[in-house]
């Protein structure tokens, strides 16, 4: 078993595009890293580079304590495992999930027992002499990471490997690769698109945007303590509401303007954990309210209550209700929104409504609790977990 | 119902179809059943008069990539199957979005590696079927394509004269880089050598491929084929002033390989040794069929297109003989079309016409005419080889279009078998069941 660390690594192509810059950090022996991030943010560039697949312009890679730089992927003994993946239908699930080490020339004795030790792990042992039709589509997924695991690497390198499957199945899956990373203890470096993945499976998040790490963190650091408005507007399902504001004196404390006639109450608690915020009175500065952070306006303070908030659209989801409220918020249009949002026409309606002068929360409510379209709302807002980020740099003010 | 239907123009506009039905549930007259690989994705075909068309239901983002890639190879000259459109945002009938849907021409007289090992010979089939493969990997990589799922069922395989021709049908996991490292080939490979042989072994498993066929040495030979060939063609070659006959040596082999050079590097190091180097992108694959098209208009396969020209020249010759004078070379291809190709194919009722590709028609009765040529001890009349062919050997080749019921023995060829019948489009269903029947 190994670790694998990046340092200080740069991919430059021939035309001089940078891919990745400066990557630096550490998947730990038997840690399960997720390396995730929009389109383009260099996840799976990182990812090959492990592999073998992509030259490393400059900066040191290693699996365990060898320098990999310039081994082929052969030689590295990691397992890729892709999207793609073939079940041979006239083969038994043995067969299938032990044909590579026959060309490998292992043992037939070897074989068997490494297929064994695998399905039993993957609980497949009762359908070993079974073919893969007689499987449901579960199984015969795990059959496919049986492949990988009967070569028993040092590390799994996985690329996207659930984005082909239909929604359900993607879904159970997830619990099944994260539940089988555990028992297995092999170092795992798996890259998603999806934040949702990212956040349910690993033991830790590296987070990317156009090949600069913005964050390794447990899910829930990144989710509570992001560290910039890139990290805050990505992570999160849906996604945390991000508004322009400025701070000015409240009290004996401070308060945020959030829009026009609209200045609520922040709690001391937010900005103990953002105690920077405290220098910036008279400033302007992006805010994040998750969607669950709000409340019934007579669960909080008179003065953290946005009132007058018209509904624009219910999702009723069953175990709970999301609510678009209008605001007049100024959103945050920057290249950090660009990359958080990842979807060309969304960020479009966000510039639209930055010019209109307003944009729509999310609240969350449970289901009996929401109201109506068309109905007008005043909302709660837990202050003391409000995030706090600089309008330029879009760092947090920690 | 939404849909976004983008279509290449020339082909139908397949709005007669129910986009708003997942592909695996579509009950609709234009599908028929053909024999495919082994696929993680719902396929189906469709056919429009005389035209078959593949569907291929898959995520949105790897439609579009394959769209792209597809679309890309082709440009660049790697044999590809021909993607005519692509189906996104489809919504069902609730408003729920579909997966997309590429769609792709159906290769005429190609046939998957699981047919090819029911209908022919296996070990007469092993090297025909890895020098195909290596080619193909090897015009792949040439132009900077990583395919990340190179196998027996992404690929289909085409008569080429005495060889196999192989064309790539499934790009979905595919990059495509300025030029590839030596690793991003090597992992290439090295899967597609896997793959090969687990889909042999799954032959095997099936009991159509003999047991004395060994899949893991094919894999094998698949690695010793390619870098042998990737090594001709990309290699540095170094030699001495009095030794420049290496650079005209060495641009023949990679002529005779198939490939045209569009320019050299050469530089001069310490001492008088001269270093030759070849970019892979200056490496132009399909010299001999782009020569045949030049010269005739005919469209071949690499090794039919060889044995073409050759016999271009030939005539020519003959020409030059008979008439006492040399004509220019345009002049001979026309008449060599208008006096042997043409009259030859001719000969070829349109019953059987869909057994033999018309180039390879030609390629195998100028085998024939050889061979008995041959035997008889003086040359025979090209026409009257092509009279006997068509007579005695192309009744009795097998249906390019077509399986019999003997070849339904494959679970995945059998579902094939009673719409495929009629697919060839110049038979009837009662005419295909009488031939069958009487094999």
């Amino acid at each position: 078993m190994a670790e694998i660390v990046f340092d200080g690594v740069n991919k430059i192509y021939p035309d001089g595009t940078q891919a990745i810059f400066d990557l630096s950090f550490e998947v730990a022996d038997k840690e399960f890293v997720i390396l995730v991030g929009p389109s383009g943010c260099g996840k799976s560039t990182a990812l090959r580079m492990v592999a073998g697949l992509e030259e490393i312009s400059s900066g040191r890679l290693l699996i365990g304590d060898r320098v990999v730089n310039d081994l082929s992927p052969k030689e590295r003994d990691i397992a890729m495992v892709f999207q793609s993946y073939a079940l041979y239908p006239h083969m038994s699930v043995a067969d299938n999930m032990g044909f590579a080490l026959k060309l490998a020339k292992v043992s037939k004795e070897e074989i068997d027992r490494r297929v064994r030790d695998a399905a039993e792990m993957l609980g497949l042992t009762e359908y070993l002499h079974r073919k893969p039709k007689a499987l449901s589509g579960g199984q015969r997924q795990r059959v496919a990471m049986g492949r990988a695991i009967v070569r028993s690497p040092q590390a799994y390198l996985m690329d996207e490997p659930l984005s082909n499957l239909d929604a359900k199945l993607r879904v159970a899956m997830r619990g099944e690769i994260a539940a089988l990373q555990d028992r297995l203890e092999v170092t795992t470096l798996y890259v998603t698109h999806d934040q949702v993945e990212a956040m349910t499976m690993g033991d830790r998040v590296a987070v990317m945007k156009l090949g600069v790490l913005q964050q390794v963190a447990s899910p829930t650091d990144l989710y509570e303590r992001p560290h910039n408005l890139f990290v805050a507007g990505f992570i999160g399902s849906p996604a945390m509401n991000l508004a322009e504001a400025e701070v000015v004196r409240h009290g004996d404390g401070i308060g945020i303007t959030i829009q026009d006639g609209m200045t609520l109450a922040v709690d001391p608690a937010a900005t103990d954990r953002y105690p920077k915020v405290r220098d910036r009175v008279g400033q302007r500065v992006a805010v994040g309210i998750r969607p669950e952070h709000f409340a019934a306006p007579s669960e909080v303070a008179d003065d953290r209550v946005m009132r007058g908030l018209p509904v624009a659209l219910v999702e009723a989801l069953g175990s709970e209700s999301l609510v678009h409220v209008d605001t007049r918020t100024r959103p945050i249009v920057s290249e950090d929104m660009r990359a958080a949002i990842d979807d060309e026409d969304a960020f479009e309606e966000l510039k639209r409504q930055a010019a209109a002068g307003g944009q729509p929360f999310v609240v969350r409510y449970e289901p009996s609790r929401a109201p109506r379209h068309g109905e007008t709302v005043d909302v709660g807002v837990r202050t003391e977990r409000i995030h706090f980020f600089d309008a330029q740099s879009g760092l947090a003010l920690r | 119902m939404r849909l976004q239907l983008t279509a290449r123009t020339g082909h139908p506009d397949f709005l007669d179809l129910p986009w708003d039905v997942p592909l695996a549930a579509w009950d609709h007259p234009r599908i028929v059943e053909t024999p495919l690989g082994i696929h993680r994705h719902v396929v189906r075909t469709v056919r429009y008069e005389d035209r078959l068309y593949h569907l291929k239901e898959l995520p949105r983002r790897y439609a579009l990539r394959e769209w792209s890639f597809l679309r890309h190879l082709r440009e660049e000259g790697v044999p590809v199957v021909e993607v005519v459109g692509v189906a996104t945002l489809r919504d069902d009938a609730d408003g729920d979005r579909l997966d997309a849907c590429l769609i792709t021409r159906h290769l005429e007289f190609s046939v998957p590696y699981r047919l090819l090992f029911l209908r022919r010979e296996h070990q007469a089939l092993r090297d025909p079927l890895i020098d195909a493969l290596a080619q193909l990997l090897v015009r792949v990589h040439l132009t900077g394509f990583f395919w990340g799922d190179c196998s027996l069922s992404n690929t289909l395989f085409r008569r080429d004269a005495g060889s196999l021709a192989a064309y790539l049908v499934d790009t979905e996991t595919g990059e495509l880089h300025g030029e590839l490292t030596s690793g991003q080939r090597g992992a290439d490979l090295e899967l597609a050598a896997e793959r090969a042989a687990g889909e042999l072994l799954d032959l095997q498993a099936a009991g159509v491929l003999d047991d004395a066929f060994d899949p893991v040495a094919f894999g094998v030979d698949l690695r010793d084929r390619y870098d042998r060939l990737w090594a001709e063609l990309t290699h540095d070659e170094v030699f001495g002033p009095d030794e420049q006959h290496r650079i005209h040596d060495r641009l023949r082999r990679i002529n005779e390989i198939g490939f045209d050079v569009e320019e050299l590097e050469l530089s001069r190091g310490d001492g008088d040794r001269t270093r030759l180097h070849l970019r892979t992108s200056v490496l132009e694959p399909g010299r001999y069929q782009r020569l045949l098209r030049e010269l005739t208009g005919l469209e071949a396969q690499d090794h039919q297109a060889r044995v073409l020209l050759n016999d271009v020249r030939n005539f020519g010759a003959w020409l030059t003989r008979t008439e006492g004078t040399s004509l220019p070379e345009a002049l001979v291809a026309r008449r060599w079309l208008e006096r042997s190709f043409e009259p030859v194919l001719a000969l070829v009722p349109s019953g059987l016409r869909g057994r033999r590709e018309p180039t390879q028609v030609f390629v195998e009765v100028l085998g024939l005419w050889q061979r008995w040529s041959a035997e008889q001890g003086s040359d025979l009349d090209l026409l009257e080889a092509a009279r006997r062919y068509v007579d005695e050997v192309l009744p009795r080749a097998e249906e390019e279009q077509l399986v019999t019921e003997d070849e339904a023995g494959d679970e995945d060829v059998a579902g094939w078998v009673p719409d495929a019948l009629a697919t060839t489009g110049a038979l009837d269903r009662a005419e295909v069941a009488r031939r069958v029947r009487e094999g």
